[in-house]
């Protein structure tokens, strides 16, 4: 099952940024040339959350005390040990992630479905992700989103992800054809909505 | 509380007893063998899943021989630097448990 | 981009502040990204009462006015230019009540259950207006170069997981931590890292 749960630009080249999908926490991060990955978002070593480290020549440093993993989720060096051949058992714990419709789209099932089918030629760009104090089944019910965790309106794509209990995560996007105008307007729309759902 | 940490544990032995091949390791990883004991005061099931958990992560032979919910006994085979990683794990150890007595000696 | 080389003289301004807090951080941060030297001394009063700058002889308090001082030594124009629509003001707000809540929490030795509704009220118009800021090409809450405002709202949007407001609610938020973070000079403070 593959859920939306953050824009594509919001995880920029050589950076590290936290997600959470129904508790679990995920660390998004991309190496300089924009590939992406996503882990549980804990070091191996200390449970240190990997979303603090930082990107270094293609591999993800954890802040605490520096161990590196590189893009197949490895540990590749201790800074402690630098001499150490570092066994293939000590790794972060990946999920499956995608991009597709301007959004980062994970799963956690080695079989994971196919993606949901998007008009291939649409290119969409984001637009805000947004939270919302309402949990993801009130949030689902009120806009109509299925289990899918997208929908269009307006000529928006709208995904929706819960991060916990009591808080879901609202992902925009537009087509890149959109004018500025309309991107302002559906960025109005959209708070207005999130409005909305909190009042209701 | 007395803690006690045997100075052994970081030390290379040159003792060709201590030395031992890992089965599941490749051909050239010459591995060291540790029996390593703890006293204290743990939740023994806890102990056990974190000890033979974090065993398996760096890539260790655990045969744990005894554990009870004051005393932790084990034999571990491989690369040095990482049983001295699992016996700092193990000092610092999952919560619930408090190690009072530590030790790690050439097996 | 270089860092501005900030000179401690005999007659630079003095901070009396206290290390962990907050209040106390904004203003040698703004100092170190203004290029202004700034000589600091330890006073723990300033955990409870906040920051002092001595500066020609005369006491400043209030971390906005005593960043309003130091701008008018910085090397850059930017920095004295207000935030428009009033975020100058509405920064210090959210800071000065940030801290209220943090300093609680911290004491408290673990956030409390209301914090966090408290930090959601303080935190999303900044994440709204950082959105918006953001879709029109600005980094910062007045525009391309950060500002006091900036400065005022930034110690409560990267240490606001101290009230449990954890950073994946806050995109927009985020990339402003990164921005600022990433400008020359930057300094850090326990909780708030230094990796760009």
């Amino acid at each position: 099952m593959w859920t939306p749960i953050a824009l594509s630009e919001d995880v920029a080249a050589g950076t590290a940024a936290p997600a959470r999908l129904g508790g679990a926490e995920i660390v998004l991060w991309r190496d300089g040339d924009g590939l992406l990955q996503a882990w549980e978002d804990r070091c191996p070593h200390r449970g240190m959350r990997l979303s603090f480290g930082f990107v270094r020549e293609g591999r993800l440093t954890c802040l605490y005390h520096g161990w590196q993993f590189d893009a197949s989720a490895r540990c590749r060096l201790i800074p402690a040990h630098p001499e150490l051949k570092v066994p293939g058992t000590i790794r972060a714990n990946p999920w499956h992630v995608r991009e597709r419709a301007g959004l980062v789209w994970v799963a956690d099932a080695a079989d994971a479905d196919a993606l949901p089918t998007l008009p291939d030629d649409t290119p969409m760009r984001g637009l805000r992700s947004l939270a919302v104090r309402r949990p993801r089944a009130a949030v689902a019910a009120q806009t109509g989103i299925g289990a899918g965790g997208w929908i269009w309106r307006d000529g928006a794509l709208i995904g929706l992800h819960g991060a916990d209990d009591a808080t879901s995560m609202l992902h925009l996007a537009l087509p890149q054809s959109a004018t500025a105008e309309a991107r302002r307007r559906t960025m109005g729309e959209a708070t207005a909505l999130r409005d909305a759902l909190e009042a209701a | 509380m007395v803690l006690y940490v045997s100075t052994t544990l970081f030390q290379h032995h040159g003792d060709a007893g201590n030395e031992c091949r890992a089965s599941e390791k490749g051909p050239d990883s010459l591995a060291q063998c540790h029996r390593i004991r703890m006293e204290g005061r743990f939740d023994a099931a806890g102990m056990r899943r974190f000890a033979e958990g974090r065993a398996a992560l760096l890539d260790l032979a655990i045969d744990t021989l005894d554990v009870s919910p004051t005393r932790f006994d084990s034999r571990l085979s491989g690369d040095e630097i990482l049983l001295g990683m699992f016996g700092m794990a193990c000092l610092l150890g999952p919560s619930g448990c408090v190690v009072t007595r530590f030790e790690s000696l050439p097996a | 981009m270089t860092a501005p080389a900030a000179l401690v003289t005999d007659t630079a301004p003095v901070l009396r502040g206290w290390g962990l807090d907050d209040r106390s951080y904004t203003v040698r941060l703004g100092a170190a990204l203004m290029g202004v030297g700034l000589a600091w001394l330890t006073d723990r009063r300033a955990e409870v009462q906040g920051p002092v700058l001595v500066r020609h002889g005369r006491d400043i308090v209030g971390v906005r006015a005593i960043l309003r001082a130091l701008a008018d030594d910085a090397l850059h124009p930017g920095w004295a230019e207000p935030a428009a629509e009033g975020w100058e003001e509405r920064a210090a707000v959210i800071g000065e009540r940030f801290s209220t809540l943090r300093r609680a929490c911290l004491a408290a030795g673990r956030p409390e259950t209301g914090s966090a509704a408290e930090a959601w009220t303080l935190l999303r118009p900044l994440e709204d207006r950082l959105a918006e800021q953001h879709e029109a090409g600005a980094a910062f809450l007045g525009g391309a170069h950060p500002a006091i405002a900036d400065l005022l709202a930034f110690p409560a949007a990267a240490l606001s997981h101290d009230l449990r407001l954890p950073h994946d609610l806050v995109p927009a938020t985020r990339r402003f931590i990164r921005a600022l973070r990433a400008w020359p000079g930057f300094l850090t403070m326990p909780g708030i890292a230094h990796y760009q």
